[in-house]
């Protein structure tokens, strides 16, 4: 995506073509992009137990900066949380092609605390059908964060405005993941965010995945920022 | 006609020289030519040219050039056109020290060369401001691409791969920008590649390859970032950014 800030989607080698030097050569490639835009910065998400994908990006300046666990739980566990989880939702209006884009507003500041820029073109894909559900999740009248949910039950990514309760937020977001019928619901969870971890593992939830989210240089808020997944900030 | 060599001064940019071939005042302004060896790794600034045409006729080496929201690499005998007002780079992208003719027509924005040559200034001396007033270069948003190069080397053949204590065969694996039509194959080997390592490490298989939906949303924005690798006729790896 070519923004100031640049992230790694995906890299994938076939297995049998694997360590010949392919891996490094693609990713040289895309790291053109990068450069030719001036990139601030360079992110990717990977599998913590692939320590060849691990090498490679290390190799290339990009460094472990946060582990990710991406947990599950069967839908059931997740319909005891109340139906007053204590935030409120409304839907967000997608962005329009052009024109005015109310939503980008306060969906920017929160993405600028919490990450560091604003990134309009993933809230246009995901609000252009790249998510089944998108939701504004508001505390006592005013912005708490965001979440977009897909088909199957996943959250993320997920937004906690700073100051704000996560337990409330992180709940609200997972009873929305639960009214659109999916038989499991997931997340991705930064090992930072303590709360959202303490609060989804007392739900039931269980650890599916390790991944580890690597970047040039640190950045972001990752108690109040879930991502969606490996291929997607 | 005599034969200028402007070798840059150590420590600036090591190992990039130029030689002129024609200077505007010898052509009244129509064109100016130099030839430039260009280090592996070397990469110029995403600049236009107000005033001039630009032609590349590479000669030796890999250079991968971003002329517009297109994103080439060429090899030995490809010829990019860069028409004046579209903002362009390029990067020394192969493993040995690139050799590429430039050609500027009108002359105009051959002139930070042929200053080059009469202060003894380099490239790396100069701040990129300098560098754009030197080219009349204003940076701009988009602009129309205007890319012309030979079809017959679009693709660059890398040779990739080590010779095997058993003898196996050096593999050819080409890498070129991926096409549309390139997104499902890859996803495919997402698919595979992802479940060998799900499994290897008691995780469950993926039964369907990822969506190809965001891949395709930022290819229709900007290509640059999206990269196939072949064998063949098949896609063998990819890197989407």
């Amino acid at each position: 995506m070519a923004e100031k800030f640049w992230c790694l989607s995906q890299l994938f080698v076939k297995p049998e073509m694997q360590a010949k030097g392919i891996g490094q050569a693609l990713l040289s490639k895309t790291l053109m992009q990068a450069e030719l835009n001036g990139a601030a910065n360079r992110a990717l998400i990977t599998f913590a137990y692939n320590i060849a994908s691990t090498g490679l990006y290390i190799k290339n300046g990009l460094y472990p900066r946060e582990p990710l666990y991406r947990m599950a739980a069967p839908a059931q566990a997740v319909a005891q949380i109340p139906a007053d989880a204590g935030c409120d939702i409304t839907p967000i209006a997608p962005r329009p092609e052009s024109g005015e884009w109310p939503a980008g507003e306060w969906i920017g500041r929160i993405d600028q605390e919490l990450l560091g820029f604003r990134r309009d073109l993933h809230h246009q894909f995901l609000l252009g059908g790249g998510a089944a559900r998108a939701v504004r999740i508001e505390h006592a009248g005013r912005a708490a964060g965001y979440a977009y949910i897909s088909a199957r039950g996943h959250v993320g990514p997920l937004a906690i405005a700073p100051g704000i309760d996560a337990k409330a937020v992180v709940t609200t977001a997972l009873r929305c993941a639960l009214e659109g019928g999916a038989r499991q619901v997931s997340l991705l969870v930064p090992g930072r965010a303590d709360v959202v971890m303490q609060t989804v593992l007392a739900l039931g939830f269980r650890i599916e995945v390790p991944l580890v989210l690597m970047a040039s240089r640190p950045f972001g808020n990752w108690g109040n920022y879930l991502p969606r997944d490996p291929g997607f900030l | 006609m005599d034969e200028l060599n402007i070798v840059m001064p150590p420590g600036q940019a090591p190992g990039r020289s130029f030689s002129l071939k024609l200077r505007s005042g010898e052509t009244g302004d129509s064109i100016m030519m130099f030839e430039e060896a260009i280090p592996v790794g070397t990469k110029s600034t995403f600049h236009l040219h107000r005033h001039s045409d630009e032609v590349a006729y590479f000669l030796s080496g890999e250079i991968t050039f971003k002329i517009g929201d297109e994103v080439t690499v060429g090899g030995p005998g490809t010829c990019a056109f860069m028409p004046r007002g579209v903002p362009h780079a390029w990067k020394s992208s192969g493993a040995k020290t690139g050799r590429v003719q430039f050609l500027y027509t009108p002359a105009k924005a051959g002139g930070l060369i042929e200053e080059q040559q009469r202060t003894g200034r380099g490239f790396a001396s100069m701040n990129e401001h300098e560098f754009d007033r030197a080219v009349a270069a204003p940076r701009l948003g988009t602009a129309r691409t205007v890319a012309a190069l030979s079809p017959r080397r679009r693709r660059c053949r890398i040779k990739s791969g080590r010779r095997t204590a058993l003898g196996r065969r050096l593999m050819d694996i080409t890498y070129r920008p991926a096409k549309a039509e390139d997104l499902e194959e890859a996803e495919r080997v997402a698919q595979q590649s992802g479940n060998a390592l799900r499994v290897r490490h008691g995780g469950q298989p993926s039964p369907a390859p990822p969506s190809v939906a965001f891949p395709k949303f930022c290819r229709a924005r900007d290509p640059s970032g999206l990269w196939v690798a072949e064998d063949g006729d098949a896609i063998v790896g990819f890197g989407f950014s």
